[in-house]
């Protein structure tokens, strides 16, 4: 089963023609993604990899059916992209691009929300769903199918997590990279849900970060919702401070947002978070063998 | 996201029209006497900082006379707030004070919210306030697309006993904090205090703005805000031009890494077997030899580095690439602090190899490369 993202997914890519864009097309089709056309305004006609190029989801809904868009367009037009995806009707949108800024991604949520439509980022490396299909920059070679539900507020530090499950012989699921931006699509809560409701998925890494309240609202939530063995990882521990919240940030989150502070709120959920990466497969292979 | 001085946060204030006592920036005392002679004693004079708690470090000075003006401004221009000298001061003419206000809108990204605060206990923390007294802090939370009317903030304000037209007039006020925080691309704007003055004025006292660093392609107008730039040091700079991440701290061991998750976790791990990062860096995915050998060279100048460690998981980075940028900033700078590499994924083989070649055996695991690079450090300590 999996979550979100299948084989037969038929998948759109917006700003198909940029570098970005036609590199990862190449790879996502590699990994067998079911691309079905390109968007970019003007270049109608046109191919990339084998994919026919539209300049609009108007014009390529008279050719195909669409289900899912993958954003690869300059920040700067990434809003409007996402509007046209989502008035499409597409129900799974992922934005790769980063920097975009927070009110426009707050837009684009609120109308993703609105219209029913699961958002995954922007700032984030998509999707993954080992063996069948890729809507991202996760690189296709170190996922193996399997039981182990990953989701993530990083990039690169997803991709050592899922090298690590592998090479312990802990397939995946699904992976989510959610995106490290303050307003983004959807997040721990949500996968977590997700991977619940997945008869697929065993087994839940969860990878997160310092600041915010994501991590203290997600071990609210394990405690009430999630019966699967959840474990977690959060990245930053000796990071100084943030410079980036004035006094107003610091006093709802209070001792809120610290890597302690999500470390208590996990480890009272009866999550386990661990000190190195290493640990993570130990403990699955722990749960597993139970 | 990047803070904003005083003044800046108050500039973008103005154009709103939310209504600021007279004041004018400074940089001299000669500037600051003719400022004061302007504006007309009494006049505060505040020292223009990243950090708060202003008043503690005697960074805020009220003054009467002009001998006072140059004294105290002359005392705040030598002083120093986060590493740096104070260049800049805001003259302020002092205004009679009735009552002081507490209030504030930040974006609440995680529920795609904003989250309003208003307290009738302004000018102490507000921190203190939500700990001694959290009856007179009111939160209230809106969708970030919310149309900020007046009457949404009726309820909170009567429940603080506020009635009549002060209610009105400082519903007046919250709604417009929305708006400016709606339209500036900002994500947190702060008044406190936010002060009634003894002939019914409502003012802007103090200003604390954030804008979002990742609007700024649409607001030229920021270019102007130095507290964008102030924030980092030198090399920081140096490092940000070239599209790499980089903040300084105090530790031995000078770390690359591509992304920032990867980046925090390889921190993390030097401090857990034994050591302390110098700094964290990031250089981005597909980094090409000419970024990965500018931040080797950023770090082997820092006489506090005893060890690089070069840590390396790549997506859209290839390994080949690292590895050139390596050989490239050895030669280049002549670096003779021990190099630590671990270099994992794409081209990892023409990675490796081209090492290789040049004396250095890369490692494809993170941990044992850390271990490594902490061992180096304990090594150079005994």
């Amino acid at each position: 089963m999996a979550v979100l993202l299948y084989k037969n997914t038929k998948v759109a890519v917006q700003g198909i023609t940029g570098y970005q864009g036609s590199f990862h097309t190449k790879k996502m089709l590699e990994y067998g993604t079911n691309i079905v056309a390109g968007i970019t305004p003007g270049k109608q006609g046109m191919e990339v990899e084998g994919v026919p190029v539209y300049d609009s989801f108007e014009e390529a809904l008279k050719h195909t059916e669409i289900d899912a868009s993958i954003i690869f367009v300059p920040a700067s037009f990434v809003k409007e992209a996402a509007f046209e995806a989502i008035e499409a009707g597409v129900k799974l949108l992922v934005i790769i691009t980063e920097g975009v800024p927070v009110w426009d991604t707050a837009e684009i949520a609120l109308k993703a929300k609105e219209k029913g439509v699961t958002l995954i980022g922007p700032n984030c490396p998509g999707i993954i769903t080992p063996g069948q299909a890729k809507m991202g920059i996760i690189p296709g070679n170190i996922v193996t199918p399997g039981k182990v539900g990953v989701v993530s507020r990083s990039g690169t530090l997803t991709y050592e997590v899922i090298q690590q499950l592998t090479n312990a012989g802990l397939g995946q699921s699904t992976c989510i990279g959610i995106g490290g931006d303050p307003v983004h699509g959807i997040g721990f809560l949500e996968a977590l849900e997700l991977f619940q409701n997945d008869p697929d998925t065993e087994q839940i890494v969860m990878i997160g970060e310092i600041g915010g309240t994501a991590e203290e609202e997600a071990a609210e939530y394990i405690k009430e919702n999630i019966t699967k063995p959840v474990v977690a990882f959060i990245a930053g521990q000796t990071a100084p401070p943030g410079k980036q919240m004035g006094h107003a940030g610091a006093i709802i989150m209070g001792s809120r947002g610290t890597a302690q502070s999500k470390i208590k709120a996990l480890n009272e959920a009866g999550v386990p978070v661990t000190k190195t990466i290493s640990e993570i497969p130990e403990i699955l292979l722990k749960n597993k063998n139970k | 996201m990047g803070m904003l001085y005083e003044f800046e946060g108050k500039s973008i204030f103005k154009k709103h029209k939310l209504p600021l006592p007279p004041s004018k920036v400074v940089t001299s005392v000669e500037e600051a006497v003719k400022a004061a002679e302007e504006l007309g004693l009494p006049v505060v004079i505040k020292a223009q900082t990243l950090s708060g708690k202003r008043g503690k470090r005697g960074l805020i000075k009220k003054v009467d006379t002009i001998d006072e003006v140059k004294e105290k401004s002359a005392e705040i221009l030598s002083k120093e707030s986060d590493g740096r000298p104070i260049k800049k001061l805001l003259i302020e003419k002092v205004v009679p004070i009735k009552q002081e206000f507490y209030a504030s809108v930040m974006v609440d990204g995680s529920h795609v919210a904003l989250l309003s605060m208003f307290s009738p206990e302004g000018g102490m923390d507000i921190e203190e306030i939500a700990k001694t007294k959290p009856e007179k802090l009111e939160k209230i939370m809106f969708p970030m697309d919310i149309k900020p009317f007046g009457y949404r903030f009726f309820p909170a304000l009567k429940r603080q006993g506020i009635t009549g037209k002060d209610m009105v007039k400082l519903a007046g006020f919250l709604k417009k904090l929305v708006e400016i925080v709606q339209k500036e691309d900002l994500t947190l704007a702060e008044i406190n205090p936010l002060v009634l003055t003894e002939d019914g004025q409502y003012l802007a006292l103090d200003a604390k703005v954030v804008v979002d660093d990742n609007a700024s392609y649409r607001h030229p107008e920021w270019k102007e805000f130095t507290s964008l730039i102030d924030r980092y040091t030198k090399e920081e700079i140096e490092a940000k031009e070239a599209g790499i991440s980089f903040v300084e701290l105090d530790g031995e061991i000078g770390m690359i890494a591509c992304g920032a998750g990867l980046g925090m976790a390889t921190m993390d791990l030097i401090k857990y077997f034994g050591a302390n990062p110098k700094n964290f860096l990031d250089v981005g995915g597909g980094a090409s030899p000419e970024k990965v050998s500018k931040a080797l060279e950023i770090l082997s100048r820092d006489p506090e580095v005893k060890v690089i460690l070069v840590n390396v998981f790549g997506g859209i980075t290839r390994g080949d690439q690292v590895a050139l940028g390596i050989i490239d900033a050895i030669k280049k700078f002549n670096i003779k602090i021990p190099i630590v590499v671990r270099l994992i994924g794409t081209n990892q083989e023409e990675g490796v190899k081209i090492l290789k070649e040049h004396g250095i055996e890369a490692y494809t695991e993170m941990e044992p490369a850390i271990k490594k690079a902490v061992e180096l450090v304990k090594q150079q300590k005994k």
